[in-house]
């Protein structure tokens, strides 16, 4: 019992990690069908950007409330001078965001380092939770990833560029014609995106090692989660990071690490097989 | 079309300087014979870049003061350093650069398995020279590579036996699922019994885990009174994050073997206060020819470098190497391999190495150490030099 509910809190760490990084890979995927390679490194800038927010600013929360609006910046920045000029070529973004990729990673390891860094943590120690010790952290990480996804899905559904957004989504022409500014939505969605996975980097700074390398495992396991999941949809991105991230999480409790992994790639597989849009696209 | 026809002109002449200038510098070169070249795949990016700097810069030391003291059979040597980005295929297609391209007289090569494995088939069918140091499972024995790889002998039975003389018999192993996480934690086990210690659990994980968590709890709950994780690069830092994460500081001791100045940046100083390693080297080791050798580092990185004991085991071998070429009086392979396997002991930064001609490892020191809460590393106990026991049998090794 007590092992279970240590499990399924691991699982869930994981799992609402991924969903915020995929649910960012996925608005931009959904609206313009442009697949950033480029969004692991910007959860690597936003753990970087609590490295340096801790050497000048009250410890970690400036770090924590400063990394997505820098990092939201910084995707702005590069739909505005790259992403932009490429709609029309989605095959061609792949390759410019390859490449940024690669230009953020090594530019980081250039001026930063190839070494490890850390964060200041903001609270030790552990809370008795389901009859078990769980570190405080964590259960801080579970909740705070929660309520940044509600106000993302808050932003969606309710407020007014929500509308937009997903308007465009739907149906782009048809949006454009009703004179939404669909350039303008264009933005706001490569900012929330890139805003999201810069948080998802400062949320996780305290507990995993940061190095110009960290966004690479994050990468593949949320692009996971958004084939899997299906793109352009919440519930999807939620469901896809349950499967891959809190599914593995506890498997890996119980059997091997190494045939949890496989197994859960092969779910993976047959429900693409089976729903090849994602568990949550019609 | 005027766009395509205006690009016409300047990508021919970008094509052209691409393949002319590497033509011109070999042409307006120094000249086959003026020089030797000494080869180094290193891992500049990649995976394992955290470790290239330290290595390049001890490979770099050696060389620079070889050619200070007159170079080798009156010729400069000259280091062709290659990044691997820590890939086998690009590891293999450097190590082929360096020895068809530049004609590398040896190669320096780095410590994954993975990927000295692949590049030691290179090695054997071209018949180059080898040359590689820090750490392994024991399995590399072949005639064309010489390394100061501390075998597990020599790298991990200290900390065992430190962590089962002083805090209890149940140990727990975790290591990286491939060759060197399931090789070296194999060795250690056969040491377990030595030791009168039990296995708590062993548990193997994927490279690249990013969730560390279920680990921690099996440890938790295994009972056990120390572990010995072999977790490669920057997972081993993650599992680490993990274990100290959940509060396990001071409960279950952790039996480090690959922890060094490289990794200690990564935790806050009262997490990294008071972890206990092993290693042949660390940059507090208090010998006389450390000293020097810092001083030299210093002299020409800057005042606060410090050296890794793969660093300290390339510059090693890159000396031995260069004192094997002037016996032999030829860079030729073979020659140069049995000068190497006659030579006598050197004294290196972490004191003496001696080769053992049978296996081509050597004898090394040990030295456990406390990380301190500066995250440097403090020497507690030098265990002094000891025979290299590699793993697979003396009897299948060294087939030409």
């Amino acid at each position: 019992m007590e092992q279970l509910a240590v499990a399924i809190l691991n699982g869930l760490t994981l799992t609402m990690i991924l969903s915020l990084i995929a649910l960012g890979l996925a608005v931009i995927f959904g609206l313009r069908g442009v697949i950033n390679l480029a969004h692991g490194e910007f959860f690597m800038l936003g753990a970087y950007a609590v490295v340096i927010s801790d050497q000048f600013l009250p410890k970690y929360w400036a770090g924590l409330l400063l990394a997505p609006l820098l990092i939201g910046a910084v995707g702005w920045v590069v739909e505005r001078l790259v992403i932009r000029h490429l709609y029309a070529k989605p095959l061609d973004t792949l390759l410019a965001t390859l490449g940024l990729s690669i230009v953020i990673r090594e530019g980081v390891r250039m001026t930063g380092g190839a070494g490890y860094k850390y964060t200041s943590v903001p609270f030790t120690g552990n809370l008795h939770l389901l009859g078990v010790d769980y570190p405080v952290y964590r259960l801080f990480l579970i909740a705070i990833t929660a309520a940044a996804f509600l106000l993302v899905l808050y932003f969606f559904l309710f407020t007014k560029y929500g509308v937009q957004i997903r308007a465009s989504i739907a149906n782009r022409e048809i949006a454009g014609a009703l004179g939404i500014n669909t350039s303008r939505v264009d933005q706001i969605v490569f900012i929330i995106g890139s805003a999201l996975a810069g948080f998802a980097g400062a949320i996780m700074s305290p507990i995993i090692p940061l190095s110009p390398n960290m966004g690479v495992d994050f990468f593949a396991k949320s692009f996971l989660v958004v084939i899997v999941g299906g793109v352009g949809s919440f519930s999807g991105a939620l469901a896809g990071a349950g499967l891959i991230g809190g599914g593995e999480s506890i498997l890996s409790s119980v059997i091997r690490p190494i045939i949890a992994q496989a197994f859960i790639l092969l779910l993976a597989i047959v429900v693409i097989r089976f729903r090849p849009y994602g568990l949550f696209r019609k | 079309m005027a766009r395509r026809t205006r690009l016409l002109l300047p990508g021919i002449i970008l094509l052209a300087l691409v393949f002319l200038v590497p033509q011109v510098t070999f042409a307006s070169g120094t000249g086959e014979s003026q020089s030797i070249k000494l080869g180094f795949v290193n891992m500049r990016t990649g995976f394992g870049s955290i470790h290239g700097l330290h290595a390049y810069r001890a490979v770099k030391m050696a060389v620079d003061e070889i050619n200070a003291s007159g170079g080798l059979l009156g010729k400069e040597v000259i280091l062709v350093e290659e990044d691997s980005h820590t890939e086998v295929d690009l590891a293999l297609q450097k190590l082929n650069k360096l020895i068809k391209q530049d004609k590398a007289a040896a190669t320096v090569v780095f410590v994954f398995s993975n990927i000295l494995e692949a590049q030691l088939d290179i090695a054997k069918k071209e018949k180059h020279l080898l040359l590689g140091g820090g750490l392994n499972e024991g399995t590399f024995v072949n005639h064309y590579l010489f390394g100061a790889y501390a075998q597990p002998n020599q790298w991990i039975y200290p900390i065992m036996n430190w962590a089962a003389k002083d805090k209890g018999k149940k140990a727990y192993l975790i290591g990286s699922d491939y060759a060197w996480g399931r090789g070296s934690l194999d060795a250690a086990k056969k040491h377990l019994p030595d030791i009168g210690a039990t296995l708590a659990g062993e548990d193997y994980y994927p490279l690249g885990t990013t969730d560390w968590a279920p680990a921690v709890q099996k440890i938790k709950d295994s009972g056990a009174d120390w572990i010995l994780p072999m977790v490669a690069g920057n997972d081993y830092v993650m599992f680490l994050k993990a274990f100290f994460d959940f509060g396990l500081k001071g409960k279950i001791t952790v039996a480090n073997t690959i922890f060094n100045e490289e990794d200690s940046p990564a935790f806050p100083p009262d997490i990294r206060d008071g972890l206990m390693t092993g290693a042949t080297y660390f940059t507090s080791v208090p010998t006389a020819e450390n000293k020097a050798f810092l001083e030299k580092l210093r002299a020409q990185f800057g005042k606060d470098v410090f050296m890794t004991n793969f660093g300290e085991a390339y510059y090693d071998m890159v000396m031995m190497w260069a004192k094997a070429v002037k016996t032999a009086g030829t860079t030729q392979t073979e020659p140069v391999i049995k000068a190497l396997e006659a030579q006598g002991p050197f004294l290196g930064p972490q004191g003496k190495l001696t080769v053992d001609p049978k296996t081509h490892a050597y004898y090394m020191n040990s030295y456990l150490g406390k990380v301190n809460a500066d995250g440097s590393i403090s020497v507690v106990e030098s265990l002094g030099e000891s025979a290299p026991q590699p793993v697979v049998s003396t009897d299948a090794r060294i087939v030409p």
